[in-house]
């Protein structure tokens, strides 16, 4: 036989059909495909897993809850579960919360602290260390507070009820910057009514699990109002006992609405006008608890004419769209409940209120008396925290000190406002009072939230040096020109004070689920405390700590002092309100923190219902239906306006109504004819607003109502689109005076007509790809106007008009 | 027409005998020999050249336990409290029996060594065992060992094959490939657990979703 090619040939095909005859062929097809599952970037679990659970508080909202993360090998987090022990929670867990472990692995998280490379808001940064970091921001904050421009450093912050917002404070406070403007917030406008009425700012709760009869002046209850688990678990309990009702007044039925036993549609923002209303009604048939009112309020006299004379049924039925037997219906129901329940706030939050209007709704409670009874209004105990050392000012931080707010907070115009961030942003684009060297985003994300962002952008091009500390590469921080990354609650410490509307003080803190973050971060007091040292001198000898840690452990040690409360455990459930419950003893402080390592929480569930002692720090020791806190805060404003001061605040009628809880119709007039609709922008609970974004998970969650594909959806009523020929899931430019942005319409009977509902929280520039481009931002084109008490920017409603594309 | 004839016809060259290939001669001869390399090929050589031969951490004697030490699997294979199966046990469960001091003893020397190997001066841990599972399956299979052995009641030898009656572990056969065991293939592959649900008539744990999550 020849080796020739073709005996070759018949070699091959012999070999070829030889082989089909051996199972080889199947078993290097089967072997290949095995061998793509395993190359080396393909992760793999390690062999022998160690799975252990860490407590610690969830951080991604205010809310406190207590959260078990599952960890694998103490390193990676896999699940977020609610903590049973948790008092706030027990045991529950949100669908933001659950996404915990996507917002610690998130692309859009800064792995380090960066330097600015390319132009602002491209992404170009390049890495640098800590050191450097701190030097370059500590440094020119020295070098400004030399030459006496301390006041020049502004800083926007969004940081609540924990402790890094006081420690901020301190900061900025002992560095000599009066510039600290806080990001609105529905709490901080409800804290100036507390003041107004109550003389007790941020100290305001709820008994919500024990009301009969609960009236909800738009609170999405379980949407994500107040504390959101624990809002859920209330109306969970309400159902299941069948003793409570929830009437929802709101001008759309809201997933809230649609559970409630009954919806009340509103015109927006008239909430203040029903309430009013209602109070028309008891006093009008003597239904309100005259003891109550004898014994514990101040100025019932004049309420009582202003209302009686305003808000008759008539026009309270032409002011909110609600017929004047529904009103009269809602008072008398109010009034009879065994324990009656007016909630006021719209949406989860975020949306600010008008501060006349939450006073509105707290009068309705203060006319039937529930004021620290079962299922009412409750004055929460204080939280006895350790208080810090006394901050000794230097002569620089007293001379900057002294400089006018740019946000214009304290001045005769605004006496009690928190932060203005508008106010704050005129002054910089219009160069007023003095120019702004650096600006530092704590916790904030104003290039997003709040209205007119763009003119917030344009801010910033005249600020110099931007600096940010946030984990998240949100809309705001992507401009920054420095970012010092702080830590997650995964892997930093972590705590939270008095979450809002519970009606018992707590305190939460543990420490790192992990023993090393899994990203250059750093716990935000160790920044604040690093920053401090780098500007040295005073600032640094403020800082009465050393790290994060010690100032949670330092601080909470004033709770084992105070010998209240309870600190939550293994044990079981916790104490709910009211009862007496009587917790661990410890022998000493050491002991003490180290239950509260384990246990997360101390909490103070123990009241005495019915007392008043010390309950309102109002000048009279009363409830004060007429302010008198206000009339002292205004007391100079009033000199110089005389007459006027009401109409120059916005207010209408005579001085005495700035003091006294009244309706406002607020929305900016325009041409009804180009604009005949309203624009209403309204929270959802999967729609995360805060600056951590929302987690794909979240997003993924977004039905077709809300997304659908990149576009936003907004809610109309079905005669509301006939008219504009406008069929489901059609496209429309939704236009104000502002401008206008593509959306999709989805037709909805629950809608209010003539009413356009738009989601917020879609519509970003930052955040990677999971979430940036999808939808718009309604704030782009929301009209604000003046809160005539908080001097915030109020925007629930905006004239806007619908046109087919 | 064959090439022959058109090259005779070409007038080109003397004319060749012709003779037709039979069969066993040249052409069919290159085509068998082809065919039976190959068959040889497919069935016996690539065995050795596709498996890599491993051994184990150490010559762990499953007889010398069962027996003299009187163990049952279970005792060492577990299960925690929260069903979980611990597979190979790690040297931590050794650790409940054998102590440092166990060195001293002479009867063992396999024992001896793994003391050296594996443990402490303190009695703790030092390296794990990277035991080469026989049976390991890929990570997209989720398999309740729990399901099996307690509920459906099988003996641990009938997948497995019986160990307990091993004085040292099998030779491992690595698929160089693949990375996984020849044990695989011989029991454990996807049709064999399928077989087997069939077999015990429970052909509704062959939904898809049911191993794969």
């Amino acid at each position: 036989m020849k080796l020739d090619r073709r005996n070759f040939i018949k070699f091959a095909v012999g070999a070829v059909a030889g082989i089909h005859l051996t199972p080889l062929p199947w078993k290097l097809i089967d072997d290949s495909a095995i061998w793509t599952q395993n190359w080396p970037w393909v992760p793999k679990l390690t062999r022998f897993p160690e799975i252990t659970y860490a407590h610690t508080v969830c951080n991604l909202c205010p809310g406190g809850c207590g959260i078990k993360v599952r960890t694998v090998d103490a390193s990676a987090s896999v699940k977020v579960e609610g903590l049973e022990s948790a008092p706030v929670n027990q045991g529950g867990v949100c669908p933001v919360g659950a996404a915990g472990p996507q917002y610690q692995y998130s692309l859009s998280r800064f792995q380090s602290p960066l330097k600015r490379i390319g132009s602002r808001g491209s992404g170009a940064y390049a890495k640098v260390s800590w050191d450097e970091a701190l030097k370059a921001v500590g440094g020119r904050l020295a070098e400004l507070r030399g030459q006496g421009q301390a006041h020049t450093v502004v800083m926007v912050s969004g940081r609540r009820n924990s402790l890094a917002k006081n420690l901020a404070q301190r900061f900025m406070t002992a560095y000599g910057s009066p510039n600290l403007t806080e990001m609105p917030s529905q709490a901080a406008s409800a804290e100036i009514a507390e003041m107004a009425q109550f003389g007790r700012p941020g100290a305001v709760g709820y008994d919500l699990e024990n009301a009969a009869l609960v009236l909800s002046f738009g609170c999405q209850i379980i949407e994500g109002w107040g504390s959101p688990v624990r809002s859920i678990q209330a109306y969970s309990g309400w159902r299941a006992s069948g003793k409570t009702r929830l009437v929802q007044i709101e001008p759309r039925a809201s997933l809230t609405a649609s559970k409630a036993d009954r919806w009340v549609a509103i015109a927006p923002g008239a909430e203040a006008a029903l309430a009013l209303g209602m109070a028309n009604v008891i006093i009008r048939k003597n239904l309100y608890d005259q003891r109550f009112v004898g014994a514990m309020t101040e100025g019932f006299e004049a309420f009582k004419d202003m209302v009686l004379k305003e808000y008759g049924p008539r026009d309270a039925a032409r002011m909110t769209g609600v017929p004047g037997e529904v009103i009269e219906e809602l008072a008398l129901a109010f009034a009879k409940s065994k324990a009656p329940l007016a909630l006021a706030g719209k949406g989860k939050g975020g949306v600010p209120t008008s501060v006349y209007e939450m006073m509105a709704v707290q009068s309705l409670n203060a006319l039937v008396g529930n004021i620290n009874k079962p299922g009412g209004v409750i004055l929460r105990k204080d939280l006895p925290l350790a208080p810090w050392p006394d901050l000794e000012l230097d002569d620089q931080a007293k001379t900057q000190l002294a400089f006018t707010r740019l946000d214009l907070a304290g001045t005769d115009r605004h006496p009690v406002s928190g932060g203005l961030v508008r106010n704050l942003v005129q002054s910089i684009n219009e160069g007023r009072y003095y120019p702004v060297n650096v600006l530092i985003i704590d916790q904030a994300n104003p290039a997003f939230l709040g209205v007119d962002p763009g003119e917030f952008r344009a801010a910033l091009d005249k600020i110099p040096l931007v600096v940010t500390l946030s984990g998240q590469a949100d809309d705001t921080s992507i401009q920054a020109d420095l970012v010092l990354p702080e830590t997650s609650n995964f892997d930093g410490p972590v705590d939270v004070i008095n979450p809002p509307t519970l009606p018992y003080p707590l305190f939460g803190s543990a420490g790192p689920v992990f023993d090393k973050p899994s990203v250059d971060a750093r716990p935000i007091g160790d920044i604040y405390i690093g920053l401090a040292k780098a500007v040295g001198g005073p600032v640094q000898a403020a800082m009465p700590f050393k790290n994060h840690k010690e100032m949670i452990a330092r601080t909470a040690a004033g709770l084992f002092a105070s010998g209240r409360g309870l600190v939550a455990g293994p044990e079981g459930p916790a104490s709910g309100f009211g009862a007496s419950a009587k917790g661990r003893t410890f022998g000493d402080e050491g002991a003490f923190l180290k239950a509260l390592s384990r246990g997360v929480f101390w909490y103070d569930p123990a009241f005495e219902f019915g007392g008043y002692e010390g309950a309102f720090q109002t000048p009279s020791s009363r409830f004060e239906f007429v302010s008198q806190t206000l009339k002292d805060a205004y007391s100079t404003w009033l000199k110089k306006k005389g007459r006027g001061a009401a109409s120059a605040l916005g207010v209408e009628g005579g001085p005495e109504m700035i003091f006294m809880p009244h309706y406002e119709p607020g929305v900016p007039e325009a041409d009804e004819k180009a604009f005949p609709l309203l624009l209403v922008p309204v929270e959802q609970f999967k729609l995360v607003t805060s600056p951590a974004g929302n987690a794909p998970y979240l997003t993924k969650l977004l039905e077709d109502l809300t997304l659908k594909e990149n576009d936003l959806v907004v809610e109309i009523n079905p005669q509301t689109a006939a008219a504009r020929h406008l069929k489901n899931g059609e496209r429309a430019w939704l236009a104000t005076r502002k401008g206008r942005l593509m959306v999709r319409v989805y037709l909805y009977d629950g809608a209010r007509p003539d009413t356009v509902f738009a989601p917020i929280g879609l519509g970003h520039i930052g955040y990677g790809h999971y979430l940036r481009g999808k939808g718009v931002n309604p704030m782009e084109i929301v009209e604000g106007w003046t809160d005539p008490l908080s001097g915030q920017a109020l925007w629930w409603a905006t004239r806007a008009n619908l046109t087919k594309v | 027409m064959t090439h022959h004839d058109e090259a005779q016809a070409a007038g080109a060259g003397p004319v060749h005998e012709e003779h037709e290939p039979a069969k066993g001669g040249g052409g069919w001869l290159s085509f068998f020999a082809g065919l039976i390399l190959a068959v040889a090929a497919g069935w016996i050589i690539w065995q050795p050249l596709l498996y890599a031969k491993k051994t184990q951490p150490f010559p762990f004697n499953h007889v010398a336990h069962v027996e003299a030490a009187g163990l049952t699997c279970e005792e060492c294979h577990k299960f925690d409290d929260m069903g979980r199966f611990s597979g190979a046990p790690p040297v931590r469960a050794c650790l409940e029996c054998h102590t440092w001091e166990d060195r001293q003893n002479e009867d063992s020397e396999a024992e001896t060594a793994f003391l050296n190997e594996f443990v402490t001066k303190d009695g703790e841990v030092k390296k794990e065992a990277e035991w080469l599972i026989y049976s390991k399956q890929p990570d997209c299979v989720y398999f309740s060992h729990i399901a099996h052995v307690k509920m459906g009641k099988i003996g641990c030898e009938e997948c497995h094959g019986d160990h307990g009656k091993s004085a040292a572990p099998r030779p491992y056969y690595e698929n160089r490939i693949t990375r996984y065991s020849r044990d695989v293939y011989m029991k454990m592959k996807m049709t064999d657990c399928a077989d087997c649900h069939t077999r015990r008539q429970k052909p509704e744990n062959n939904a898809c979703f049911v191993c794969h999550k």
